[in-house]
């Protein structure tokens, strides 16, 4: 399978701030992260990051942190415009 | 001959040859076209401007293109009116309205798409490419049809039919993507990062971003080498107001205008605010959001520059508002009967706001305030067919006539 490396950013919900969900994720998965970018404010955080691994596993551990309640985007954010 | 120097990342000022990039690799912040504005000082005039054809190429030594060949189909240059029946509704005495219906495909998208297209022209691509549910792929299709370009645009499977033609006449590979607002954003970033297309609103983002400055620059030349006092402006990605408040920054930069505190207003939909939301809130990082508004020209609910709108926002002293969905359809009316314009739902989101704006006191009366409005009517008519007159028929007599006018209206 090929290898893969995506740039996503995770908005976490409050409640999930105070967890270690990402670490968590990347003890199950076989995938490597680089943090860039992270913001914690008033009820929101977010974390911009480059994951990489076999394609299966990124696409498992993305999936992964989607079940958690994590919202998943691009780092591109939305591209569909009016 | 360019005036650009690089591309250069907003976030870590990390610097990139001009090409289709979109994204810092150090730090994942976006970039943005650096101008040497010590050298279009020199070069700049009034008078050179003046002398120029009626279009946004006029401002051409502040556009990210390198050479004079444009891929133009007269874009720009549109009304900007002096509403003075729409302001004494509101109480407002200089109240201007920056009509973008009257570009050639009816929407601000124009300006942005011509900048993206001629500079993707110039990187040597042959395709032309979008996603969208209506401006962006009108403007897209028209242009890349224009430059003789391969075009192809993203839109959701269930977008209206009127919306779908009016893209769909232009000829391009129209693909419906089957799926929710989420599932078509991701593939289209997918899309993007595979093929080696020019995505206008994706990798040509730093060149297609800067078209919108062009409404900064004409608003300040037609009110007579002046910016105004304050504006409201429709934020859906956010990047419209970041550019006119750049745009307006760049003209006195450069020594066009005079300096002056011009605050700037952000106009959302109640359904998808998350920057008037974080704004209201007073947090400098906003929540995406899940749409929900008639308005879906705005409807935006992960926006690529919201954080820097907010920022904007804060550093011109300015603020934000909201409208629902009664108050938007309100606002459409409100404009066609007062100043004869039929504005798209977020003309009505801008007007609505501006009304806020000015009841709550965050505008100023009698300052000289302008309103984009950026999109027509005629593209989503939908949002008000039910919200109208109805028709009076009658049979062909003086005398059916004159009854009819008695019957109250409705």
């Amino acid at each position: 399978m090929a290898n893969l490396k995506k740039l996503v950013e995770l908005d976490y919900p409050n409640e999930l701030v105070t967890e270690p969900v990402l670490s968590n994720v990347i003890k199950k998965f076989n995938i490597s992260v680089n943090l860039r970018r992270a913001s914690i404010t008033k009820g929101f955080g977010y974390v911009q990051m480059q994951i990489e691994g076999e394609e299966q596993e990124v696409k498992k551990a993305l999936a992964e942190l989607t079940s958690k309640g994590i919202d998943v985007n691009p780092i591109e954010k939305d591209v569909l415009e009016s | 001959m360019s005036y650009v120097k690089a591309l250069k990342c907003r976030e870590c000022g990390q610097e990139y040859e001009k090409v289709a990039k979109y994204v810092c690799e150090f730090c994942f912040g976006p970039l943005e076209a650096a101008y040497d504005y010590d050298k279009i000082k020199k070069d700049i005039t009034r008078e050179k401007i003046a002398s120029r054809p009626l279009n946004i190429w006029r401002y051409r030594e502040l556009l990210p293109v390198e050479g004079e060949k444009y891929n133009t189909l007269q874009e720009g240059y549109t009304p900007l009116l002096k509403a003075d029946r729409l302001g004494a509704e509101l109480g407002m005495k200089n109240l201007y309205i920056k009509n973008d219906c009257a570009n050639p495909t009816h929407s601000f998208k124009d300006r942005v798409v011509a900048v993206a297209s001629t500079r993707a022209l110039e990187l040597g691509f042959d395709t032309l490419a979008c996603a969208s549910t209506g401006n962006l792929a009108n403007a897209v299709a028209a242009y890349g049809a224009h430059a003789g370009m391969k075009r192809h645009v993203f839109i959701p499977s269930d977008l209206e039919k009127g919306k779908i033609i009016g893209a769909l006449v232009y000829d391009p590979n129209l693909v419906g993507v089957k799926g929710n607002y989420d599932d078509v954003n991701r593939l289209c970033s997918e899309i993007a990062g595979k093929y080696k297309w020019a995505f206008v609103n994706i990798n040509m983002r730093p060149y297609y971003a800067e078209g919108s400055k062009t409404l900064a620059f004409e608003t300040a030349e037609q009110l007579g080498w002046v910016a105004p006092d304050q504006v409201v402006v429709p934020v859906a990605s956010g990047s419209l107001l970041t550019k006119i408040w750049k745009g307006t920054q760049e003209f006195i930069k450069v020594g066009l205008i005079a300096d002056k505190k011009m605050r700037v207003f952000g106009a959302q939909a109640e359904g998808c605010s998350p920057v008037t939301t974080a704004y209201k809130a007073k947090v400098d990082t906003f929540r995406p959001v899940k749409p929900n508004t008639i308005a879906k020209s705005l409807a935006i609910g992960n926006p690529a520059d919201g954080y820097y709108a907010l920022k904007t926002i804060a550093e011109s002293n300015g603020g934000a508002e909201m409208a629902s969905d009664p108050e938007i359809i309100e606002g459409i009316k409100l404009l066609a009967r007062t100043e004869g314009i039929f504005a798209e739902t977020a003309g009505g989101v801008t007007i609505a706001c501006l009304k806020k704006l000015v009841e709550s006191g965050a505008l100023d009366k009698d300052a000289v305030t302008v309103a984009y409005i950026t999109g027509t009517g005629l593209k989503t008519q939908e949002a008000v067919a039910d919200h109208l007159r109805e028709v009076k028929i009658i049979q062909p007599n003086l005398e059916a006539f004159e009854a009819s006018q008695l019957q109250p209206v409705s």
